[in-house]
């Protein structure tokens, strides 16, 4: 419709242009020009014979007025066709023709009216001259009356005289000649005949200068030289309109030309478009069918697809190089393993492509945006700058990069990169090259998507396995442990009543050893088992890490070298510290295992910022701040198939004996336990990463937000610390001394009562474990409560409850505490047996707690 | 400036006017030469001042016959009284025999009736030369309240209501009848009114034996008397004026002088045409009594007499008017290969 409004005017102009030189072309009508040729020729030759008939009439020599009448026929003949002039001589002459017409036209008619006044005149005249020849001639044939011969011959004489002259003499002449003749007395004879002689003879005088007269008019009359300007200006009208409708034709012939041309303009526009059509058509194709290929492609063949769609389009597009770069998930550098280039160039570094991406996503030079996408057909004619540098180290002459996104972010791009000849991009193919970028991008987007449901399963069967292990396994832990507690609490009531040294005894002591050695495995799935991230404080990691590589230092063999990369020195996790370090000591001693005892382990530390949710191999992490710890090993490494087990309980690859398969469990648990996520990467014969990641918290903000009662702290009451676990007794010395509290500690019950008796009242409370080989904590409290009864006594236990409290509280022991002792829980108890003595400590940041620092 | 532009102008307009020019060099020789045999036509017939009447026509059958059916038709008439015919009897002389017709009012017309023979010969028509083109005249007569009493937009409905006409006129002309064809077809048809053959032209054209000697003698006396100084060419006479009354006012013993007896003054007004009338072609004259503008010379032994000595000034002897009378009897031509009927010319008023 609009094409259409457009083209009508055109096509009527043209058609209004072509019409007007058409007709201002046309020679003018040849058979009208020929008529008013004749025309005009007929007036001139017909007005020359009419003057040629008038003088032969004149002269008696024509008797017959046909000829002139038929002149005159012809003259008016010819007047009539000339009307036809004034239509022919359409220029400037047209007016004059017409008045010349007009004035010939008049003369004509003049002409005609002094012809029949000449043929009326001239009959009577040659009439009465042939009469009064004849006449005369006659009567002095006759000569019967001698003087009227004589008068007429004298008559005779002078018409003579007077036909060849007619002036005013001679007619008078003849006129007194006449007058005599009638004056003579008649003849009886030739009366009648004297009487017409003289008649003719006045009619000859008279007639003749009329005649003449008449003659000379004709022969004056302006019809021929009127006829032959006209013929003139006709003529040279003509000849200007002939000429004027050559230089029209001329036009006209160039109009055809001009038409022609565009013809053939519009025929190659025409041509131009089918091609483009098709070539849009066959890229149209390409798309679809790169697109069909996507739909059916396995994930695993995916990067073959990839290349050879980028391959087809290249083709298609003609340029030298296609590739698809994205911007990696942790926002550095793009990830990229889709290209495809021509043979024989040079295949473009990571360096270049991470400089192309981060140059395409801060584009500045402006003029090229097409379409949203980056076009550049000359390279060259860049504005020198850091775009025009990327692209010539590329050696890139023509550059079109199609942005891709997803989610409203620019992930990445598609590019594609002319080499050897500059190129350009028209619009309609840029719009398709779009589609084809979105096509890519979908199709890794499915990829991912694929791989992430694939990975969510898998874990989502692992840690349903785990909970069902550790279901399993801690219903069947918190059974043991009341069957150990049984076992154990027998096995120390026997050890006290048998004798030492003998057979049973060292039985019943292996058999409480081996129970020792199952509640601790106890312990351990009980931890993994448990829920609830009770009691965490912030815990300041960088320390932890560098208490537990302390520790670890002297637990791993010397041939475990460890490095740490700490990075931050203000990484807080909300936790558990000590349920923290085991995660580190688990981790670290795993790898040392992996590497069989040799080697290095790279224990790092750092903050990320994570800006958008991440998935790892066990877990998933939402946007926000982490702390990572990562600890790397250089062992052999795993498969996948171990990979998706090795934190299930249980799981171990090292020989029995060797392993629990606990140690990976427990870090999945307090992990778990912690809300943070596993990640581990590994390959056979590459060595292992583990990562943990924490939720970061501001230190500050989380303390105030969980206030705690503040810990009571002695005022340096002297403490009997009693354990014949040597390393155990120191521990608590040092809590103790933490505490406020002067420990005094033994590793000998014996001992620790022979100090006791030398000086009673030294004491102010008494510590004791309850499981010793000489003397149980039980005796030894019943010995001191009776050297002082007064004396606070605190009974330690690694086995639940103990089996006789009665006789306990008769030994004067007023509480049992479970091992391992927490700092709080002995804190409390001292201070609540220490009486009103023991006041709550002075406020003091969280951050002197003796566990944290 | 289109005065003074100049043919040589451009070098077109100087070819095209060489052409031009040499072109109507051609065409004036060929003009010319035509022109001189019509001189000739003069001189081919042993240089006599008469021609014989062309023994054939160019024209269009089927409009002549239309053209005879319409001046036979009295439809042409208002109240289908007359027709063309009623006044020009073709078996008659071309005329009637009376000095004057009867008008549409019933009174006489003015003028006697003209031969419609040889009309087409005349250069102009009528007594008074009043009109030169045939078309031009016959719409006078159709008109003329006096004579057909007819208009258009009665005669036209007439004509197209009749079938006979409109196939007629159909054949003719491709169209309905209209003014335009309706006078072609009239004239046409009065155009091929040709009467040759007459014996006086077989004279000229060579046939010696085609007149007696007293007609020849005859002819000698009307060129001596003059009477051939007015009536000459093809049609003796018809092609010039002349006044009626040259050495004696035929006039002058008349009680009274009719506004018909004024000629060609009624005209034009000027005084020299009083009196003056159309030379009347002599052709047939033996049928078409009685003779002059009013029918007043019943004989044409009485024209011939009156002629001399009004026109002449001559007392023409009765013996050589016998033979000029006999001469003019030579000039009856044929009409359709029939010479036209002698007998009528007794039949006299």
């Amino acid at each position: 419709m609009r094409t259409v409004g457009r083209i009508l005017p055109v096509f009527a102009g043209l058609l209004i242009v072509l019409t007007y030189l058409l007709v201002r072309g046309a020679t003018p009508d040849a058979a009208l020009h020929e008529r008013t040729l004749a025309a005009l020729q007929a007036l001139i030759l017909n007005d020359a014979a009419l003057h040629r008939d008038v003088l032969r009439a004149r002269a008696g020599l024509l008797r017959n007025y046909d000829p002139l009448v038929q002149s005159v026929a012809g003259l008016r003949a010819a007047v009539n066709d000339l009307a036809a002039v004034r239509a022919i001589a359409s220029d400037e002459a047209s007016e004059e023709i017409g008045d010349r017409l007009a004035g010939l036209a008049a003369a004509v008619a003049e002409q005609e009216d002094l012809v029949e006044r000449f043929k009326s005149d001239n009959a009577l005249l040659q009439n009465s001259l042939s009469y009064f020849i004849h006449a005369s001639h006659e009567f002095g044939r006759r000569a019967e009356d001698a003087s009227a011969a004589q008068a007429v011959g004298a008559l005779a004489n002078g018409m003579l005289r007077f036909t060849s002259d007619p002036s005013a003499e001679a007619a008078a002449e003849v006129t007194v000649g006449l007058d005599h003749l009638a004056s003579l007395p008649p003849a009886p004879t030739s009366a009648t005949d004297t009487r017409a002689l003289v008649a003719h003879g006045r009619l000859i005088v008279s007639a003749q200068p009329a005649v003449d007269g008449v003659v000379r008019r004709l022969l004056a009359a302006p019809v021929g030289p009127r006829a032959r300007l006209l013929q003139d200006l006709y003529l040279d009208s003509h000849g200007r309109a002939v000429a004027r409708a050559g230089i029209y034709r001329v036009l006209l012939y160039a109009a055809a030309v001009v038409l022609a041309g565009y013809l053939g303009y519009l025929f190659l526009r025409l041509r131009a478009n089918a091609r483009s059509l098709e070539a849009r058509l066959h890229l149209e194709s390409l798309i679809a069918e790169i697109s069909t290929r996507f739909i059916n492609l396995p994930r695993d063949r995916l990067g073959e697809g990839m290349s050879q769609g980028l391959a087809a389009l290249a083709g298609h597009a003609a340029v030298d190089r296609a590739y698809i770069l994205l911007r990696g998930s942790d926002g550095v550098g793009p990830v990229s393993d889709y290209r495809w280039q021509r043979g024989g160039l040079p295949a473009a570094d990571a360096a270049s492509d991470r400089d192309l991406l981060e140059m395409a996503f801060g584009w500045s030079p402006a003029g090229y945006e097409r379409q949203a996408c980056i076009h550049v057909p000359g390279v060259t004619e860049l504005p020198a700058g850091a775009e025009k540098a990327v692209l010539s180290r590329r050696g890139i002459r023509s550059w079109l990069c199609i942005p891709l996104w997803r989610a409203g972010r620019r992930v990445g791009l598609l590019g594609l990169d002319a080499v050897r000849d500059a190129k350009s991009w028209p619009d309609d193919d840029i719009a398709l090259l779009r589609t084809a970028g979105e096509i890519f991008l979908n199709a890794l987007e499915r990829a991912r998507t694929d791989s992430e449901r694939d990975a969510l399963e898998v874990r989502l069967r692992q840690a349903q396995r785990i909970e069902a292990i550790g279901t399993l396994a801690g219903g069947i832990a918190h059974n043991f442990n009341n069957i150990l507690g049984a076992i154990l609490g027998y096995s120390e009531m026997a050890l006290g009543r048998l004798p030492k040294d003998s057979g049973a005894w060292r039985q019943i002591q292996e058999v409480r050893k081996a129970g020792r050695r199952a509640k601790d495995l106890v312990d351990q799935i009980l931890t993994f088992g448990r829920h609830g991230g009770h009691g965490h404080v912030p815990v300041q990691m960088p320390a932890l890490v560098t208490e537990a590589v302390s520790l670890l230092r002297v637990s791993l063999p010397a041939t475990v070298e460890i490095g740490t990369w700490i990075q931050t020195d203000a990484a807080v996790v909300p936790g558990d510290a000590a349920q923290l370090q085991q995660v580190i000591m688990n981790l670290c001693t795993n790898a040392a295992q992996a590497m069989d005892g040799r080697g290095t382990v790279d224990i790092a530390l750092n903050v990320i910022e994570l800006d958008a949710p991440r998935m790892l191999s066990h877990g998933n992490l939402a946007a926000g701040c982490y702390v990572r710890l990562a600890v790397a090993d250089s062992g052999h490494g795993m498969d996948a198939r171990t990979l998706e087990r090795i934190f299930e309980p249980f799981f171990t690859t090292k020989p029995p004996g060797v392993g629990t398969g606990l140690g990976l469990a427990s870090v999945h648990g307090i992990v778990a336990d912690h809300g943070g996520a596993l990640n581990v990467r590994s390959r056979p014969g590459a060595g292992s990463t583990f990562e943990v990641y924490l939720a970061a918290t501001d230190a500050a903000g989380l303390v105030e937000e969980r206030p705690q009662a503040p810990a009571p702290i002695g005022r340096g009451e002297t403490v009997l610390l009693v354990d014949d676990d040597r390393p155990l007794m120191l521990l608590g010395e040092e809590m103790l001394a933490a505490l406020g509290y002067e420990p005094a500690g033994f590793d000998s019950s014996p001992q620790a009562l022979a100090a006791f008796r030398a000086d009673p009242a030294r004491f102010d409370l008494v510590l004791a474990d309850q499981v010793m080989p000489e003397m149980t904590g039980s005796e030894l409290a019943a010995a001191v409560h009776a050297l002082r009864p007064d004396l606070p006594i605190i009974l330690v236990t690694g086995y639940g409850t103990p089996v006789a409290t009665d006789g306990l509280r008769a030994a004067g022991v007023r509480e049992v505490l479970r091992k391992p002792l927490s700092s709080a829980e002995l804190a409390g108890t001292l201070a609540r047996h220490l009486g009103p003595g023991a006041r709550p400590a002075a406020p003091s940041p969280p951050a002197r707690l003796s566990h944290v620092r | 400036m289109a005065r003074d532009a100049p043919i040589r102008r451009t070098p077109a307009g100087r070819r095209l006017a060489a052409a031009t020019l040499s072109g109507l060099f051609v065409l004036g020789l060929i003009a010319l030469w035509t022109s001189a045999t019509g001189q000739d036509q003069a001189d081919r017939f042993g240089g006599e001042p008469i021609t014989p009447v062309p023994l054939m026509t160019a024209l269009d059958p089927a409009r002549v016959r239309l053209g005879e059916k319409l001046f036979h038709d009295a439809a042409l008439s208002r109240g289908d009284l007359v027709s063309c015919a009623s006044c020009h009897l073709l078996a008659h002389g071309g005329d009637d025999d009376r000095a004057h017709h009867m008008g549409a009012d019933g009174r006489p017309l003015d003028f006697n009736a003209p031969t419609i023979f040889n009309v087409t010969l005349n250069a102009r028509f009528n007594w008074r030369g009043n009109f030169q083109e045939l078309e031009r005249q016959n719409q006078a007569a159709l008109l003329d309240p006096r004579l057909m009493n007819m208009t258009w937009h009665e005669l036209l409905p007439k004509l197209r209501a009749n079938p006979d006409y409109r196939s007629a006129f159909a054949e003719a002309y491709g169209a309905d009848p209209e003014p335009r064809s309706l006078l072609d077809a009239l004239a046409a048809f009065e155009r091929s009114l040709l009467t040759p053959n007459a014996r006086f032209d077989r004279y000229l054209r060579g046939e010696r034996g085609a007149i007696t000697a007293a007609e020849a003698r005859g002819y000698s006396l009307f060129k001596s008397y003059g009477c051939v100084a007015c009536h000459q060419g093809v049609n003796v006479g018809g092609n010039l004026f002349q006044k009626f009354g040259i050495f004696e006012d035929p006039f002058a013993r008349r009680a009274a002088v009719t506004e018909a007896d004024l000629g060609r003054f009624t005209i034009t007004g000027a005084a020299t045409d009083r009196h003056v009338f159309r030379v009347p072609s002599l052709r047939n004259v033996a049928l078409t009594a009685p003779y002059f503008h009013d029918g007043s010379a019943a004989t044409l032994e009485q024209a011939v007499a009156i002629m001399g000595r009004s026109q002449l000034g001559r007392t023409i002897p009765a013996a050589d008017i016998e033979e000029i009378v006999a001469f003019l009897r030579t000039l009856t031509g044929e009409y359709r290969g029939r010479l036209l009927d002698a007998s009528k010319e007794r039949a006299g008023p």
